[in-house]
């Protein structure tokens, strides 16, 4: 028998009632439901309508988190209401294992962020969509002579696959103050020469007495901190092993190890992050990076943020190459071609890299378009004045410096880490310059045979 | 029919045919879901990563277009030039772990076993590493180790071991000692917590009797502890030589089996080989000989635990 609950009712009353109540709703909201729909006026309801944009975000911290949030959506969303667009932010690093996921379980995203060297192997394996294809001409006539100048990295069998929203350029900063204490002057150092012959003079201003950095904790920030030393002797890259360049090979090597005897040991454990430490920290004197670096650096050490103690340099070349150079690079986003809503996704590529919409995304990055000054950055960064010294050092150097793409090459990763080794292997004195040559190149060729 | 088949065997043979029948049946069906979910989840996976180590799998390209290929994904590995530089890694990590790990948890047991104050408070303590997450323990030895910063430095600077800072990570045999050390200090509790039990097993009277017969500390140990908790330590040994054949997240967070190759053993090798270079069917193939490694000693533990139970 049941029991009486406290206001009388017994269970099963109560149970009948519960019943009753929700099939009373659910006659409501399917009534309700009905009507609207004829109406013409539901949404939640019928399910939504709008179509959706998929985009698979790298971030680089909350300040491009705030952009995509605060200026790119509302930008977009104004320009196609009916389009939701679906960002997933993760890391560069899981960039590309995420996306290949993607592309094979046939859930490729419709956009996805990108560098050049990215690129080369996505569009060479058939992944991306011809961007340019879906963009309006204007579009490419103001920004791919710029970003390219000849056929570039995200140019591949004559389609660009690339749309950049920023250009960033790659020199080697030096901590001006401690070059000064040793009678140095930083814009003297213009080929290898000049730079190996100060060095020595800088090492007594250092803690440890090694201030050239050669960090090889992983390939990529190898080839970022001495790439340069090869691209600065007349080399491509570092996979250029064409017979004709071998003497250039061999010079460039050398200087990898004379660089090496200049260097933290621990430097050989050296990510990007640690070499960052090592020079704010003044154990070393110059460090290969971009124009990106401000926000890092007035995010860490604020008091070395101005042009009395640090400055940028060109990368400084080698005997077979005339003048110092500085690499461009850039990041911006790619197409696939798995994507299913390419037409929405060109309308947002196009805005994101609209200037006005571009020009907020990062504080220091300059704009892949004609006639940009120092000015146009200062009006459009959140960093405002304090972006002045450092964009015009760039500027200044790239009027007078060679200009050079991303070096891009086949199987990136796979060629680094076979060069990483082998470096590693000759730095230690393993094996002679000869040698490491040879074995980086049987190696390394049969990668860049076009797959 | 053998007697090790155990007691339903005999209970069939004493209910005859019929009944044995509808007893295999019975039992079939109640293991078909767990037979199903193992073949789905182990054996499906298993066979499809054995199948793509014979085709040119690629992550950047549809699997649908890669090529069967044969033994030559196996065959790139065995001639590989850095085959023997990957084995020798795999070789250290393996025995340098176990050692580490079993050195430590039954020098630990053999304490913890003997009368003291606080035991179960001490016994718990010697547990707590294993509750660290390994991402967080390879990281703090990450800094402790640091060239610059790290306190292993500065201590041994301090006692005059050392007169300048050392690279910990820059020569290999430093590198190997670094890696092992973290290793044996996080996964140690395993062999402390199975160690202490055996030796707890130990019959009394037997100790007790070795003891009325004047037998030293050591004689104790060569004599009494060492034979009796021999099947434990053989145990021990076995599983965690096969687990850390597979190991991958200490070495991964230390060192990504750098620099250059000077720890890359055969898991972190195969993480690099499908997802860095997306050589899936190459990767497959490492995989694939990292398995039958795995699956012989399995077999020998297998044996071993079946002879000694």
């Amino acid at each position: 028998m049941s029991k009486a609950s406290q206001d009388g009712l017994t269970r099963r009353m109560l149970l009948s009632r519960a019943v009753r109540a929700a099939a009373g709703a659910g006659a409501a909201r399917l009534a309700l439901g009905t009507s609207l729909v004829a109406l013409g006026t539901s949404s939640a309801l019928a399910g939504p309508t709008a179509s959706t944009v998929r985009f698979l975000s790298t971030h680089g911290g909350g300040i491009l988190r705030r952009w995509e949030r605060e200026v790119l959506l509302p930008a977009f969303k104004g320009s196609s209401p009916d389009v939701q667009v679906e960002i997933e932010t993760i890391s560069w690093d899981d960039l590309p294992v995420k996306l290949a996921a993607y592309v094979q379980a046939n859930q490729a995203p419709d956009i996805a962020s990108a560098f050049p060297s990215l690129v080369y192997d996505w569009a060479a394996n058939g992944m991306l969509e011809p961007i340019t294809d879906w963009l309006p001409k204007e579009w490419g006539d103001v920004r791919l002579p710029i970003v390219t100048k000849g056929p570039g990295p995200h140019v591949f069998g004559g389609k660009a696959y690339f749309a950049p929203w920023n250009t960033q350029l790659m020199g080697l900063v030096t901590r001006k103050d401690v070059l000064a204490s040793a009678g140095v002057d930083p814009y003297r150092i213009s080929s290898v020469a000049t730079l190996l012959e100060a060095l020595p003079r800088v090492a007594a201003k250092v803690n440890g007495g090694k201030p050239m950095p050669v960090p090889a904790g992983t390939p990529q920030a190898f080839i970022e901190g001495v790439g340069w030393v090869f691209e600065g002797n007349g080399l491509d890259h570092v996979a250029d092993f064409a017979p004709t360049k071998k003497a250039a090979y061999l010079e460039a090597l050398n200087t990898l190890k004379t660089l090496w005897s200049m260097s933290p040991e621990d430097a050989l454990t050296w990510n990007a992050q640690s070499a960052k430490q090592g020079f704010l920290q003044g154990q070393v004197a110059f460090f290969s990076t971009g124009s990106w670096y401000l926000t890092d650096l007035l995010a860490n050490n604020p008091d070395l943020a101005n042009p009395d103690r640090v400055t940028i340099i060109a990368y400084p070349n080698g005997p077979r190459r005339p003048r110092p150079h500085l690499n461009w690079t850039a990041t911006g986003l790619v197409m696939l071609k798995g994507g299913k809503n390419k037409k929405d996704a060109a309308k947002f590529v196009e805005v994101a890299t609209s200037p006005p919409i571009a020009s907020r995304r990062t504080p220091h990055d300059m704009l892949p378009l004609r006639g940009y000054t120092v000015d146009d950055r200062v009006k459009t960064s959140a960093l405002g004045e304090q972006v002045r010294w450092w964009v015009a050092q760039w500027l200044n150097l790239r009027n007078r410096s060679d200009i050079r793409g991303e070096s891009v090459f086949f199987a990136r990763n796979e060629t680094l880490a076979i060069w990483h080794q082998q470096a590693i292997r000759m730095m230690r004195g393993q094996q002679g310059v000869e040698e490491t040559y040879e074995i980086m190149r049987r190696g390394i060729e049969p990668l860049q045979q076009r797959r | 029919m053998s007697q090790d088949h155990g007691p339903v065997v005999r209970l069939a043979v004493r209910v005859g045919p019929p009944g044995r029948t509808l007893e295999a049946a019975a039992g079939w069906a109640l293991l078909a879901p767990s037979l199903v979910v193992l073949l789905l989840i182990v054996a499906w996976p298993l066979v499809q990563g054995i199948r793509l180590s014979f085709y040119d799998a690629h992550l950047l390209r549809p699997l649908s277009l890669a090529a069967w290929v044969g033994v030559a994904n196996y065959l790139r590995f065995a001639t590989d030039p850095n085959v023997l530089p990957y084995l020798r890694n795999q070789v250290i990590w393996v025995v340098g772990s176990v050692a580490g790990e079993v050195a430590l948890g039954f020098v630990l047991a053999l304490i913890l076993n003997r009368d003291m104050r606080y035991r179960a408070f001490w016994r718990s303590i010697a547990l707590l590493p294993w509750a660290m997450p390994i991402a967080a323990t390879a990281l703090i030895w990450q800094w402790i180790f640091n060239a610059e910063w790290g306190i292993a430095n500065y201590t041994l600077r301090q006692i005059g071991v050392l007169q300048d800072n050392i690279s910990w990570y820059t020569t290999p045999w430093r590198l190997w000692l670094v890696l092992l050390t973290t290793n044996a200090w996080r996964h140690f509790p395993f062999a402390y917590v199975s160690l202490l039990a055996g030796l707890q097993a130990i019959p009394r009277e037997v100790v007790e009797a070795a003891e009325i017969d004047g037998a030293g500390p050591m004689a104790m140990f060569r004599t009494i502890t060492l034979p009796l908790i021999r099947p434990v330590l053989w145990a021990v040994v076995l599983l965690l030589t096969i687990w850390r054949m597979n190991d991958f997240s200490m070495i991964w967070t230390m060192t990504r089996g750098g620099p250059g190759i000077d720890s890359m053993t055969f898991a972190p090798l195969v993480y690099v080989t499908a997802f860095n270079y997306f050589r899936l069917g190459q990767a497959a193939a490492i995989g694939g000989i990292m398995l039958a490694i795995s699956l012989t000693l399995t077999m020998l533990y297998l044996r071993r635990t079946r002879m000694v139970v």
